[in-house]
């Protein structure tokens, strides 16, 4: 099973947003904790003085006889009135020393009178309650303030820091999400440019949009292309200087084997000297073969600029007429037109010689070898012969495997012309036998080609 | 034919124009392109061989420089250079044929045969003249089915001959197309040649224009 491999976008973006909501809520708790503690410990010390101011009023200014006088008047913070709503209003309860009720407000409820403690706050019946005592006991007032009002003002703090927290939560995770796009693109731009590189473009990566963190990993990128160019160059150098350092002492061997031959008048010497021409051809052979392999894995066939194709064909057809033991077994079919295409013209000289070679060297003679270049791009060669097995057809594109045991091939013709067609985005179909017939082998070759101008 | 060989390894150079005399031709070797380039000057060949890496430059500049200044004379390519854009490079800037390195030296002389055919206009590797028939590939003449034999020199005079047929040769062209560079030449060897090859294919055959040279009438 293959691994889906994470978008580092994603990535990062669940990596800020995750810890950023957790972030928003802790947030939100402290605040609240903190703003509660501090506002319950404002709001008791607010209400106790009330009700030690009152007590001091009373104890002060008026006898207890007196204190029923203002039974039908006792509006004590009457300003109360002016800001706040009737409900939300601080009750008072005046108390003697026996608990006998001698004054209260207005929109009293004596119930939470029994819910108090004497000295302390309590929470009781939606009121905080709490009581003032004269020192000597004479004299007690009780102060309840509604419990709603506090926490309304609790909830207005809460959702305000709620609504800052989300509101600065948004305006973080979208400037986190700006960078993040941002740095992604620099990513994404250099893996566009490493993906383009290639064997025909090992140019060093475009650095307008990098930034230091990466730059090493550049320099480095830069450093292994440069060193991949040189060793593909040499490669293909190798390639070319070895044709010239093989071929021409082979060829010096053969002209003088040649020679001898004939001057030669002992037949067994003479045969000798057949036997070791027939030994330098087939060593020729093998080093064509060996360098066309060098070639190919080296990355001839990766695209070339693009040219007309067209006139490489009719040359190679060309030198394949002068090939034939005579011209009525061969029939071509030339390309017409314009082939514009990518692929290296050494690529197809050597992807065409080679099926070319294969199609001379197993036709029966029975019927001449046919090469059709009249679909553009497309080119088929076919020959006469008893038809290929499955198995036959599966082995002869493996690396040294021939055809026939007898063949004085190497097997390495197809595999390498099946390289080079897969390095130039061509496409190699063999088939045999022939498409509507009972015998016969053909190699359909399609290049990428474009009408062009 | 006179053949210009160009080619640096002496070691193939020499068996391929021993294997070129051998089939009577007359076969001047040079190893570097400045002293071909005198040789081309001073004398006309009928083919050049011509190898693309030499010790004083590039075979393909030599050859550009040749057709630049419209010398025709048909040059055959022989390297060890295989790469299709190379041959398609060589052809383009105006060789006649490529050969690649290690050739058969029955090969060469059959392309040099083919290249010469082409240039003279003859397309078949048999002519023929009156009731002659001439063959190309072997070097041979008959009559009706009848051998008739010619030495080297002769043949060589009649295949300068029919490669214009019906033009005046000049008779230094004939002089220069038979004989080696340096090689003594004697005052009526030219003629004699002349006189024996009318004697075995015919009195008329050979006209001579006094004073200029000789036309193969056919």
């Amino acid at each position: 099973m293959i691994k889906r491999v994470p978008s580092l976008l994603n990535t990062l973006f669940r990596s800020l947003l995750l810890p950023g909501i957790v972030a928003v809520i802790l947030g939100v708790f402290i605040v609240f904790s903190l703003v509660r503690e501090e506002y319950d410990e404002l709001q008791d010390m607010a209400l106790a003085s009330k009700a030690h101011l009152l007590l001091q009023v009373f104890e002060a200014q008026t006898k207890p006889g007196d204190i029923t006088a203002l039974q039908g008047d006792f509006r004590p913070l009457s300003f109360e009135h002016d800001l706040l709503d009737a409900d939300e209003l601080t009750q008072f309860w005046v108390l003697d020393a026996e608990g006998h009720m001698l004054l209260h407000s207005t929109r009293l409820d004596d119930e939470i009178l029994t819910a108090r403690i004497a000295g302390g706050f309590v929470t009781a019946l939606g009121f905080r309650i709490t009581d003032a005592t004269t020192q000597d006991g004479s004299l007690t007032v009780v102060a309840a303030t509604p419990m709603e009002e506090r926490n309304e003002a609790i909830r207005d703090v809460v959702l305000g820091v709620i609504t800052g927290f989300v509101l600065l939560g948004f305006l973080v995770a979208g400037a986190a999400y700006v960078a993040v796009r941002r740095s992604a693109a620099v990513i994404v731009e250099l893996s566009t440019q490493i993906e383009s590189k290639d064997a025909h473009d090992l140019s060093p990566i475009n650095r307008t949009n990098t930034f230091a963190e990466i730059e090493p990993a550049i320099d480095k990128m830069d450093t292994l292309m440069a060193r991949l160019d040189a060793a593909l160059k040499a490669e293909r150098a190798f390639a070319t200087n070895a044709a010239h350092e093989l071929r021409t002492p082979v060829a010096i061997c053969l002209a003088h084997v040649q020679r001898l031959r004939t001057k030669l008048t002992d037949t067994d010497t003479s045969r000798s000297a057949a036997d070791l021409e027939q030994g330098l051809k087939r060593l020729t052979r093998l080093i064509e073969r060996l360098l066309q392999m060098a070639r190919a894995q080296s990355g001839l066939g990766v695209g070339a600029s693009a040219a007309d194709i067209a006139p490489v064909i009719k040359l190679l057809l060309r030198e394949l007429r002068e090939r034939v033991p005579s011209p009525e077994m061969l029939v071509v079919t030339e390309p017409q037109g314009v082939w514009m295409s990518n692929v290296d013209p050494d690529a197809i000289g050597i992807i065409l010689n080679n099926l070319f070679d294969n199609a001379l060297k197993h036709a029966s003679g029975d019927a001449p070898m046919i090469v059709d270049a009249s679909t553009h791009g497309l080119i088929v060669i076919s020959n006469d012969c008893p038809a290929l097995a499955p198995d036959e057809m599966a082995a002869i594109k493996q690396r040294f495997s021939r055809h026939s045991k007898r063949s004085a091939g190497f097997g390495l013709g197809l595999s390498i012309v099946q390289e080079l067609c897969e390095q130039s985005d061509s496409t190699l179909e063999l088939a045999s036998p022939c498409r509507g017939q009972t015998r016969g082998f053909s190699a359909r070759v399609t290049f990428s080609v474009s009408e062009g101008k | 034919m006179r053949i210009l060989l160009i080619e640096d390894e002496a070691a193939l150079a020499r068996p391929l124009r021993e294997h070129l005399e051998e089939d009577q031709h007359i076969v001047e070797w040079f190893t570097t392109l400045d002293e071909a380039h005198s040789a081309i000057r001073t004398l006309e060949y009928d083919v050049v061989l011509l190898d693309l890496q030499l010790p004083d430059g590039e075979g393909l500049s030599f050859l550009s420089k040749l057709r630049e200044k419209h010398i025709r004379t048909p040059i055959i390519i022989l390297t060890a250079r295989d790469k299709v854009s190379d041959r398609i490079d060589g052809l383009n800037r105006g060789a006649d044929d490529y050969v690649i390195k290690p050739f058969d030296l029955d090969e060469v002389t059959a392309r040099i045969h083919t290249v010469c055919r082409r240039s003279a206009g003859q397309l078949t590797q048999t002519t023929l003249v009156r009731d002659l028939s001439i063959c190309f590939a072997d070097h041979s003449v008959s009559r009706a089915g009848i051998a008739i034999r010619l030495t080297a020199k002769e043949w060589s005079v009649l295949e300068v001959l029919l490669r214009r047929k019906s033009k005046i040769v000049p008779k230094e062209s004939l002089e220069a197309a038979v004989y080696a560079f340096g090689e003594e030449v004697e005052s009526n060897a030219l003629e004699a040649h002349i006189s024996r090859l009318r004697g075995k294919l015919g009195k008329d055959l050979i006209v001579t224009h006094r004073g200029i040279g000789y036309m193969l009438q056919p």
